[in-house]
């Protein structure tokens, strides 16, 4: 099992980069790079390389959904884990893609202690099988 | 609107009572239209036009104009909505009122209809926006929980007390907000109808579990505790676990809310008679008498300061209800002012179903015989043809039958003698057996003859078909109950509650009623009073001459039942007067004291 130390984050909200990017710098030893929306994710992955992708679902430019499309039909990219972070409401929207290739969601708000523990939670339980 | 048309009737003859009545009706901002008994139309007021498209719709049938509307049930009076677009292409949504007179002993069916469009429109704007601002409000949330959170931490240094108790403070209420905005958006869902529930089967024990573990934390605070003391092992019920979840989190909740501290909150799960209950019981200050009817009602906690104290919105227990009926449980409680309080919800249970089991159909004839195979496999069975004796001893030698069905007309040989060679043998000796195209005088005569045995006319549909095959195939120790309701809704409700310790056959019109009663046993019938076409009445005076004359009767009705009729039926439950829940309860109560009364079929 590879272990998780990048992670790729595509979020339009400033503050709530700001929150999520302290939260896993204080309370993990993961690396977090921040894109502003889809688009810009899609232009940055291959560069960076991540190992598990976070992504908002409702985006200016380009929304969560249809980034994920994009990165499954490019072959460098799409088998990189994929976790969706949207508010309760909207957790039905996504569950369509649980089966093809989000392993997790996060709901927001989030609880900033359990954050960590989420993503830690949801990469063994996927990865491993 | 019928009372003006009596009036009229008494004026016959004074036409300036008649012009001045006319004037009324045309001038109204509702539309009216009157039919006959089959929907043609024979009066309808001026303003009928701005909907109809046209001046010319007198002496027309009405769903030439409202497109769909039903025929078949005129005479009952019923509401509905019903969007029509006209020739401009302009979308209407109309609501209309539906009520049938008599007017010189023939029947007017009166149409009332308002155009209720703008109101639709109101009514979703509103759920558009109340979803708009509840996305928006979650946003900045996110950063305000989220930042409170992880400063009062203190990962990020630590914090003089008084700051941390201020910190705590604006974080517990971001949270509060959080809840807030998920039971508006969860209540506004409900209402509108857009909840969506994923159902799949799950063991109960293992979702209460972890419910449980999740929401322990939360009852720290008021330093309460939760304890399984009753559980239940390898029972499946069928939810949408998010919901199942939801629910049982806000009666945890609730429980150490209102809970006297250092108390302990019980989790029970048991069997109730069909269904599995979910208890959790509190104690605490109780609910007062005067409030426990409006327990389930928006916006409600006992004391509105309580509301300050305790936290929650008070919708909570109106979305659990809401919830628990739509995925078809029941929820309720008892409460001892200053002592426990009992909270409790239930699902029925689940048995694995009995899908790919085989039926063989023995039926010369190849239309009756696709004809039945298309039934049962609509129903999930694997069927086999036989289509004459020879192939179907072939068929039962060679595999396991969960039931057969038999012509008696066969080519090779009489049905009857293939009947006694399936009894001698030891293998078929039980075998279930629906007996097609006998008459009833024959089936009498093998019923008594060859033990499990049923018997259907040539004509039947599917309707009866199901019934008569959950009732042949069924355990002698369930009851066999016949529920005849013209209401689909409130026939699902009572099958799917009693569906566990019952077979209940499910009928809507009198007229199949009339005709399943005289062909299979039933242990208990339960009887809406008003059809469409009629009342129960002579379907009681049927059944009496049936072969179910001692079945037990139960009148469910919204009507006034008269005495003649309440002197041959053995229970009259009126459905104004009792929620489904008491109704159930009564029948159920019924049901346990008729246990073993009759076995139904042999």
């Amino acid at each position: 099992m590879s272990k998780l130390k990048r992670i790729l984050y595509a979020e339009d909200e400033p503050d709530v980069q700001t929150v999520v990017e302290l939260t896993i710098q204080s309370m993990s030893n993961y690396d977090i790079k921040i894109c502003n929306n889809g688009k810009e994710l899609l232009e940055t992955v291959e560069d960076y390389n991540p190992d598990l992708i976070l992504l908002d679902v409702m985006m200016p430019e380009m929304d969560g959904p249809t980034t994920f499309k994009n990165l499954q039909e490019n072959d460098k990219v799409k088998n990189i884990p994929v976790i969706f972070m949207t508010a309760k409401a909207q957790t039905h929207e996504v569950e369509n893609f649980k089966n093809s290739g989000i392993i997790g969601v996060i709901t927001k708000p989030f609880d900033p202690l359990q954050l960590c523990a989420d993503i830690e939670d949801i990469w063994k339980s996927k990865i491993t099988v | 609107m019928s009372k003006i048309i009596i009036t009229d009737k008494k004026c016959v003859g004074c036409n300036k009572r008649k012009g001045y009545i006319r004037t009324i009706l045309e001038h109204l901002t509702d539309f009216v239209v009157v039919t006959d008994k089959n929907g043609i139309i024979e009066f309808a007021n001026k303003e009928v036009q701005k909907i109809f498209d046209t001046e010319k719709y007198v002496n027309k049938h009405i769903s030439k104009f409202i497109p769909d509307i039903d025929i078949e049930e005129m005479q009952e009076a019923v509401k509905y909505d019903f969007q029509i677009t006209k020739k401009n292409k302009e979308v209407l949504f109309l609501e209309i009122k539906r009520s049938a007179v008599f007017f010189d002993e023939s029947p007017l069916i009166i149409f009332i209809i308002s155009d209720v469009t703008k109101e639709k429109e109101l009514e979703s704007l509103k759920h558009q926006f109340i979803s708009i601002i509840s996305h928006e409000l979650r946003t900045p949330l996110t950063s305000i929980r989220g930042a409170l959170g992880l400063v009062s931490s203190g990962v990020l240094g630590e914090l003089p007390d008084k700051v941390k108790e201020l910190i705590n403070i604006a974080g517990n209420n971001s949270i509060r907000l959080v809840n807030l905005i998920n039971d508006i958006l969860d209540f506004e869902k409900i209402k509108a109808g857009k909840m969506e529930f994923k159902y799949e089967e799950y063991e109960i024990m293992p979702l209460i579990e972890e419910t449980v573990k999740f929401n322990k934390e939360y009852a720290q605070q008021y330093g309460v505790t939760y304890e399984i003391t009753k559980s239940i092992d390898n029972v499946l019920i069928n939810v949408d676990k998010d919901r199942f979840i939801q629910v049982l989190t806000n009666l945890l909740s609730n429980a150490a809310k209102f809970s006297n501290p250092n108390e302990k909150v019980e989790i029970v799960v048991e069997r109730m008679n069909s269904a599995i209950r979910t208890s959790v019981i509190n104690k605490g200050t109780g609910i007062p008498l005067d409030f426990q009817t409006k327990i389930f009602e928006t916006f409600s906690q006992a004391d509105s300061s309580d509301t300050r104290s305790k936290g929650g919105t008070g919708l909570g227990l109106n979305i659990s209800k809401s919830i628990v009926q739509k995925m078809g449980g029941i929820i309720g409680f008892k409460s001892i002012v200053d002592d426990k309080t009992t909270f409790y919800f239930e699902f029925p249970e689940i048995h694995k179903s009995n899908y790919k089991e085989n039926i063989l159909i023995c039926e010369d004839d190849t239309t009756s015989a696709f004809c039945l195979q298309k039934m049962f496999q609509k129903m999930g069975y694997n069927v086999d043809i036989a289509y004459n004796a020879k192939e179907a001893q072939d068929c039962l030698l060679n595999k396991e039958y969960k039931l057969m069905t038999l012509d008696i007309l066969l080519p090779d040989k009489n049905g009857l003698i293939l009947l006694d060679e399936i009894r001698s043998e030891e293998k078929t000796k039980k075998l279930p057996i629906l007996i097609i195209s006998a008459t009833e005088k024959d089936y009498l005569k093998i019923k008594s003859k060859h033990g499990i045995v049923a018997w259907l006319e040539k004509s039947f549909d599917i309707e009866n078909l199901e019934g008569i095959i959950t009732n042949l195939m069924s355990k002698k120790n369930r009851i066999n109950i016949l529920h005849v309701e013209h209401n689909e809704d409130v026939l699902e409700i009572i099958s799917s509650t009693l569906r566990n310790n019952a077979n209940v056959t499910k009928v809507t019109s009198l007229a199949n009623a009339e005709k399943i009663v005289k062909e299979l046993f039933y242990d208990i019938i339960i009887l809406d009073y008003r059809f469409p076409n009629g009342t129960c009445e002579n379907l009681v005076d049927v059944i009496k001459e049936s072969i179910n004359k001692n079945a037990k009767l139960i009148v469910f009705s919204a009507y006034e039942i008269n005495s003649e009729l309440e002197s041959k039926v053995d229970l009259v439950i009126c459905k104004t007067k009792v929620s489904n829940e008491q109704f159930l309860q009564n029948i159920e109560t019924f049901i346990n004291q008729n246990k073993g009364v009759s076995p139904c079929q042999n």
